[in-house]
């Protein structure tokens, strides 16, 4: 495999430089439409070999070594509409650029996400989008994609996590973890964090300088890693920008921000820093507006180019960025005095990016970025505390028995104190790519032309955590505790390789045919980790074509590709955890003061020889088409995710010795006067009289049988997503001047688990005989009634946008609609054969049928094992009857409390839920040329009319049900000076 | 785009919202006059002299008493009402019964048929049992910092109301589902009746705790059982009890319920043959007698059935609300071994549903929790006043705090101070008509801490 990568290097390597460039020039100026006047620091790039400059203070700029043939020169200036210029280059050519200011004047404006031409399915969400919905979390960019869905309450409050391409927390597969964020090419790491296994939480990233939110749900290029689940790519501003003010007032959320652009060093020498700073408040309640949520944002991103005039710029971009704030309820004044609880959320990033502009034959450009991310995520919970009777606090560490000794178990106060908790966590993640293209471009013949692309790359990262984990203040008065320090334990270290080659072939009659095809590799390593050095290899490949004919232009791109999902730390260097038996405690004493003692065992996960890494299969085709101005797309994907994670249990049977509590009145020694010592290995306890009058005293015990309990990652079965989705933008109706988009998804999920999975009662239960639950049941997936899922749902908006540029008005109504929502539980084997059986009465525990409609539905564990013979599975159903026609009740009613039920007897019933829909509407008027307001009113209509679920034929109001948005509204303002 | 297109869509999706929408009736409030006929379910004839409370889930109540036809007329406002009602019956042959009846949700609208027709309904007969519930003390009570309510010490107790010894077997401690009496209850009929009412048996969420040895009382003895820690409280708790007394019993089995804060060790000075033990069915690390509206009872299981047995018993299995689930999960307690129950509702939800049948408890007392106040049984002042010499050993009086908002709190309503009484030597009867509504009172304080 590493020699085949090896060889497609090499051979990247060597075709590009083969290539040849062409030596012409393009310079010109740049200057503003209206006023005429230069305008610096524009960008100026060549779309075929991404050469780019930046304009300088006379508006001047020189793109030099470009190849002869079709030039697409685009020009960006944030405020300004883009500029696509395509001309043939054949000479040395000079050109001036006019840019127009973006504002609502302009014909053409959306307020929607746009589709990208490319060969993978990507959608674009921009400045004047984000603005007209007043996003103040980039989790909410998602509502802009087909058929999303809003959000009521949009605040800070809650930290949703973006899934891409799927639905619900309930799938397998954990679709949010292995969905990707980068900030500007910053990727947003949750992989130290050490008390969640899902996405990157966006709450900290501000929205206010964002210029552009890029999604890729399709086949994104093997560049990427570490994803499973496609990409949200969030490019900030950048630049030298006017003054910027923004204020925005919903009812939990206030939003503040000011941003900038400045010129360093005379005439721009010194490069440009633009900074911005927001600060957004959200609040947890509206009659108690006390606990509140706070962002306090600020942004340096400083860009200089060198060696402008040597034809081969070097970009240099150094952002800092920063964030202070978090959760606090210390003001609440309704809460007990001196209780709270302080979540920071403190975010320092740097990145430092050189991306040079080579233009040679042997090399067309480089880039090498480094970044750093340093949080702090201290979480403060101070409550007060009371107790009657000393409690006990375990501390223990190693196994076996335990008495409360003031060290490993310590008895806690009498009375009223406060207990002060802390978790310090502090996630680091550092990274660096160094990244190579290889550009050409060769004609053919007379209508045939060929551009090809190559890239390869490095990519290094490492994830750890410098915090301290949980701790009090005061360990005196600490409960139960652990240490588990953060900072101990190792980093996750990822080295990737990848390298990716394209071709475009442009064919007669515009035609065009664009391919690609990449290969990443990546090692993961975490020190001390029984895994060792994890490698995973990744191919993605995808293509499109497009016909052009008159106005009209059709493509069909199809694409496919395998991710892999590098386990967590959890898995690969799990934590230990502790289980502890009561053993003994004493009689408590007339001031509440007792002496326990407990067998404690550490467990951890087992060390799974036999595991494999999580991967997803994705693949998509899709078509777009343009008839004049309507534009269809339409995309179907399939992702298949195999080997997912799960975590299941070993049973080990053990025993421990149970004393039981000795009373004053039937003891020699008096309880002032007792000592206990306790065996840390027979769990024996010894009571010595403190006065010398009374020989020890061995207390009598029994023997309590139980299990203890180990984790084991193994490998799930796969799930299944695939859906369609789609995208018709109609023709503008002339006399309304309103654009109708249509889109919409058909989302469909299945995902069967069918791992032989063992499981225990509870520890709590006892059997007929009084003794503590002995058997142990292997069920196929888990003990539960379903062990799967089938759902499938059809979402539809129409956006309706009217755009009256003479009085700068644009208005949009969006209409939300599910047309088909259906889930259905599942229970079957790996098959598809039905493995429950239908009862006819909620007390039966037998039957015929597998009809599971309208019906309870027992599921039976296929084997189970006993407390003296663990490693023998026996047939459950065998032994259950054979019990039952022995007449050996106890261990029939044993057998049969392993035996797992639906809750319901509509369980497993379909479940549609009738259509149902809300309206949300958008307005945005600009006030001269300097001010910008919008307005926003989700579910405006207030819809609380009934949906029918098909399961319990029912109708539940739709009101605070989840599945529209609640009425909610919000006002913008924005000024730019 | 054609403005067709448009014009579809649009109608397409009033449509959608037009149909999607269900207006909700309106509701009208007048008053109308409701019979209510009350009869003997053995003769199927109405019974006189029933005294019949009609009362709504705001607290108001109307009452009336049967006529010789077993007819109360009631002049109601429209609205939703439960119906409680009980008295006693004698067979003539030297047989008494007590006679309850209850039913919930009963509609008084212009359409209800009852207010044109009347409703008749059959009483139940039981029996009345020695072993009562003398006082349950759950509510909690104030922390001595101000930072709320106390709840980790409940208690009951258990009295021999009459005048000769009784040893009872395997005695077990019950609550019925939901676990609040506020909380969403899919147990009724649509005719208001309990579900299982008709089969005989009360469910017991979760667990159920039972005594080891047989418990045995002389008349007018009675015993305190914690149902949480069996310590003594006061000492952080000014407000609460001492339950870490030597004869007192407790609910301690740490092999079951591991949940230390609700069962610490319990006081060195109380024996362990005076634990309780747990069989749980269901899930949880401790039993969660509900602090607020529990629906308590005890019961008693014959000897030729073993009561770990019947509790792990698969068949005597039964989920609350229908929902297959380790948290509904009940046993059946066949009602005639219950020997008493009570049925508690918090003043703080007009949602209140009945859970014991009328064979247990046809009624309901209000509890307004964390304040310290318990729910006491009412004096038989009668009964009481028959025994020779009791009288004049009567104590008259009791604190009383201000109204809560269910009457007056703190007073038994003969105006007796029951424990006063018995501690000046007085035999106390108390009521027991197997209707908590008149038989229990909230008390001022827990008694243990007169």
């Amino acid at each position: 495999m590493k020699r085949i990568f090896a060889l497609l290097l090499a051979f990247m390597v060597v075709h590009a430089a083969m290539l040849r460039a062409q030596p012409y020039c393009v310079s010109g100026r740049v200057i503003d439409a209206q006023t005429r006047e230069p305008m610096a620091f524009a960008t100026v790039v060549h779309q075929t070999t991404h050469q780019g400059t930046v304009v300088g203070e006379d508006g001047s700029f020189a793109l030099r070594n470009l190849p002869k043939g079709k030039a697409n020169i685009e020009v960006r200036l944030f405020g300004y509409v883009p500029q696509l210029l395509t001309f043939a280059l054949t000479r040395d050519t000079s050109i001036v650029v006019m840019l127009v200011e973006q504002d609502l004047r302009l014909d053409e404006v959306t307020v929607t996400s746009q589709k990208q031409h490319i060969e993978t399915t990507a959608y674009t969400v921009d400045r004047t989008s984000l603005d007209h919905n007043q996003i103040v979390n980039v989790s909410d960019v998602t509502v802009l994609l087909p058929g999303g869905k809003s959000q009521g309450d949009q605040s800070l409050i809650d930290d949703p996590r973006i899934a891409l391409r799927s639905e619900g927390t309930s799938e397998m597969g954990n679709a949010a973890f292995g969905t990707a964020i980068e900030v500007d090419g910053q990727r947003l790491s949750n992989n130290a964090e050490m008390s969640e296994t899902t996405g990157a939480s966006t709450r900290t990233v501000t929205t206010s300088d964002i210029e552009e939110v890029e999604v890729i749900t399709g086949i994104p290029s093997v560049e990427y890693g570490d994803l499973s689940n496609g990409m949200v790519k969030v490019k900030t501003r950048r630049g030298k920008t006017p003054y910027m003010v923004d204020v925005t007032l919903k009812p939990h959320t206030k939003l503040a921000a000011l941003s900038k652009g400045f010129n360093l060093g005379s005439a721009g020498q010194g490069g440009i820093l633009n900074v911005s700073y927001e600060w957004t408040q959200s609040v947890v309640s509206l009659t108690s507006p006390y606990t509140t949520y706070q962002r306090n944002g600020l942004s340096l991103r400083y860009t200089r180019q060198f060696l402008k005039e040597k034809a081969m710029p070097l970009n240099f971009n150094f952002d800092v960025k920063g964030n202070l704030g978090g959760l606090n309820s210390e003001a609440d004044p309704d809460a007990f005095s001196d209780t709270y609880t302080k979540k920071r959320d403190y975010v320092l990033r740097s990145l430092m990016r050189l991306q040079w502009q080579v233009g040679r034959p042997w090399l067309s450009y480089l880039e090498l970025t480094a970044d750093a991310s340093m949080e702090d995520k201290e979480q403060r919970v101070n409550s007060n505390k009371s107790s009657a009777t000393s409690q006990p606090a375990i501390h223990t560490i190693g196994q076996g028995y335990h008495i409360a000794d003031g060290t490993s178990i310590i008895m806690g106060p009498t009375g009223y104190w406060y207990e002060l908790a802390i978790t310090d966590s502090k996630p680091v993640d550092l990274s660096a790519h160094l990244k190579a293209k290889w550009d050409h471009e060769r004609n053919l013949g007379e209508n045939y032309k060929v551009e090809s692309h190559a890239k390869a790359g490095v990519d290094y990262s490492a994830s750890g955590n410098e915090g301290r984990g949980l701790y009090y203040d005061d360990m005196a008065l600490a409960p139960t505790w652990r240490e588990e320090r953060y900072d101990t334990l190792p980093y996750i270290h990822n080295l990737a390789f990848y390298a990716e080659g394209q071709a475009a072939l442009h064919l007669p009659r515009k035609q065009e045919l664009k391919m690609s095809f990449g290969l990443r590799e990546d090692m993961t390593h975490v020190g001390g980790s029984e895994y060792g050095t994890i490698y995973s290899l990744s191919p993605r490949g995808s293509m499109q074509y497009t016909l052009r004919h008159a106005k009209n232009e059709y493509s069909i791109h199809a694409g496919m590709g395998k991710s892999v999902k590098l386990p967590s730390m959890q898995v690969l260097y799990p934590s230990i955890s502790y289980v502890d038996w009561q053993t003994f405690a004493s009689g408590t004493t007339a001031s509440g003061e007792a002496c326990y003692a407990y067998y404690t065992q550490p467990t951890s996960a087992l060390y799974n020889s036999e595991l494999r890494w999580q991967y997803s299969l994705q693949g998509e085709v899709g078509v777009e088409a343009r008839w004049g101005k309507t534009r269809l797309s339409l995309t179907y994907f399939n992702n298949r995710t195999f080997n997912p994670y799960i975590r299941t249990s070993v049973f080990q049977p053990f025993s421990y010795e149970l004393t039981s509590p000795i009373t004053a009145s039937d003891f020699p020694i008096p309880s002032t006067d007792r000592s206990y010592i306790v065996d840390p290995v027979t769990g024996k306890v010894t009571v010595h009289d403190a006065r010398g009058v009374v020989t020890d005293q061995v207390l009598p015990s029994t023997t309590i049988r139980r299990y203890s309990s180990n984790a084991r990652w193994v490998n799930g079965a796969p799930s299944t997503r695939q859906g369609i989705e789609w995208m018709v933008d109609f023709a503008r109706i002339p006399a309304l001047r309103t654009d109708i988009r249509w889109d919409g998804t058909f989302y469909h999920y299945q995902g069967v688990e069918t791992t032989l999975v063992a499981s225990h009662i509870g520890a709590s239960t006892s059997q007929s005989d009084g003794q503590p639950y002995s058997y142990i049941g292997y069920y196929e997936g888990n003990a539960s009634a379903s062990n799967g899922s089938v759902q499938s749902q059809l979402n539809t908006n129409v956006t309706l946008t009217t755009h009256i540029p003479v009085v700068r008005l644009i208005l949009s109504v969006r209409f939300e609609c599910s047309f088909y929502n259906m889930k259905r539980q599942l229970r079957e084997d790996r098959d598809g054969n039905l493995t429950g059986i239908a009862l006819n009465d909620v007390a039966d525990y037998f039957g015929t049928s597998t009809d599971y409609a309208d019906h309870y539905v027992a599921v039976y564990p296929k084997y189970f094992s006993t407390w003296d013979d663990p490693a023998t599975l026996r047939p459950f159903y065998d032994d259950l009857l054979s019990a039952r026609d022995a007449g050996n009740t106890n261990l029939y009613n044993d057998l049969l409390r392993m035996v797992r039920k639906s809750n319901t007897n509509y369980y497993f019933n379909e479940d549609r839920i009738s259509p149902y829909f809300a309206a949300n509407i958008n307005v945005t008027k600009e006030i001269g040329r300097y001010v910008k307001l919008s307005f926003f009113a989700t579910n405006f209509w207030n819809n609380t009319s009934r949906v029918r679920s098909s399961q319990t034929d029912r109708r539940t109001t739709l009101y605070n049900s989840g599945r529209i948005p609640a009425f909610y509204y919000g006002l913008s303002l924005k000024v730019r000076l | 785009m054609k403005p067709y297109i448009f014009i579809y869509i649009m109608c397409s999706l009033t449509t959608l919202f037009m149909s999607s929408c269900i207006k909700d009736e309106e509701l009208r409030y007048e008053s109308f006059g409701v019979p209510v006929q009350l009869r003997n379910p053995v003769t199927g004839e109405g019974m006189p002299n029933i005294s019949v409370l009609m009362s709504t889930t705001l607290g108001n109540a109307w009452q009336a008493v049967t006529d010789e036809g077993g007819w109360a007329h009631f002049t109601l406002p429209a609205g939703v009402y439960d119906l409680s009602a009980s008295g006693f019956y004698d067979d003539g042959q030297g047989n008494e019964y007590v006679m309850n009846c209850s039913s919930s949700n009963i509609e008084v609208t212009a359409k209800s048929m009852i207010v044109s027709q009347g409703m008749a309904f059959t009483m139940v007969a039981s029996r009345r049992g020695s072993l009562v519930i003398k006082e349950l003390y759950q509510g909690g009570c104030q922390k001595d910092d101000g930072s709320g309510a106390y709840y980790y010490d409940k208690y009951v107790i258990l009295y021999n109301n009459g005048q000769l010894p009784i040893t009872i077997h395997q005695l077990g401690l019950g609550m019925a589902p939901p676990y609040n009496a506020q909380a969403s209850n899919a147990n009724f009929n649509a005719d208001g009746q309990l579900n299982y009412a008709s089969e005989g048996f009360i469910p017991a969420i979760q667990a159920i705790w039972h005594f080891n040895d047989s418990l045995h009382l002389e008349g007018g003895e009675e015993i305190v059982i914690a149902l949480n820690g069996a310590v003594d409280h006061t000492v952080s708790y000014s407000q609460s009890v001492n339950l870490g007394k030597p004869e007192y019993y407790c609910t301690y089995d740490p092999l079951t319920f591991t949940n230390t804060s609700y069962y610490p060790v319990p006081s060195e000075l109380i024996p362990t043959s005076h634990y309780l033990t747990a069989d749980l069915y269901g899930q949880g690390n401790a039993w969660p007698l509900s602090q607020v509206s529990p629906a308590f009872y005890i019961f008693s299981v014959p000897d030729d059935i073993d009561i770990d047995a019947y509790a792990t018993d698969a068949d005597n299995i039964w989920y609350h609300n229908n929902v297959v689930s380790a948290s509904g999960a009940c046993i059946r307690i066949p009602t005639e071994w219950i020997l008493d129950g009570v049925e508690v509702y918090t003043t703080t939800s007009t949602k209140n549903a009945k859970r014991l049948t009328d064979e247990v408890d046809a009624g309901a007392v209000y509890l307004t929790n964390t304040f310290g106040y318990s729910l006491h049984r009412n004096v038989d002042v009668a009964a009481t006043k028959a025994i020779e010499g009791n009288e004049a050993l009567l104590v008259y009086g009791v604190p009383a705090t201000p109204d809560v908002s269910q009457g007056v709190v703190g007073a038994d309503p003969s105006g007796i101070n029951a424990e006063a009484s018995a501690r000046q030597g007085a035999f106390i009867i108390y009521q027991d008509t197997n209707n908590s509504t008149n038989d229990f009172f909230e008390r001022y304080q827990a008694s243990l801490r007169d």
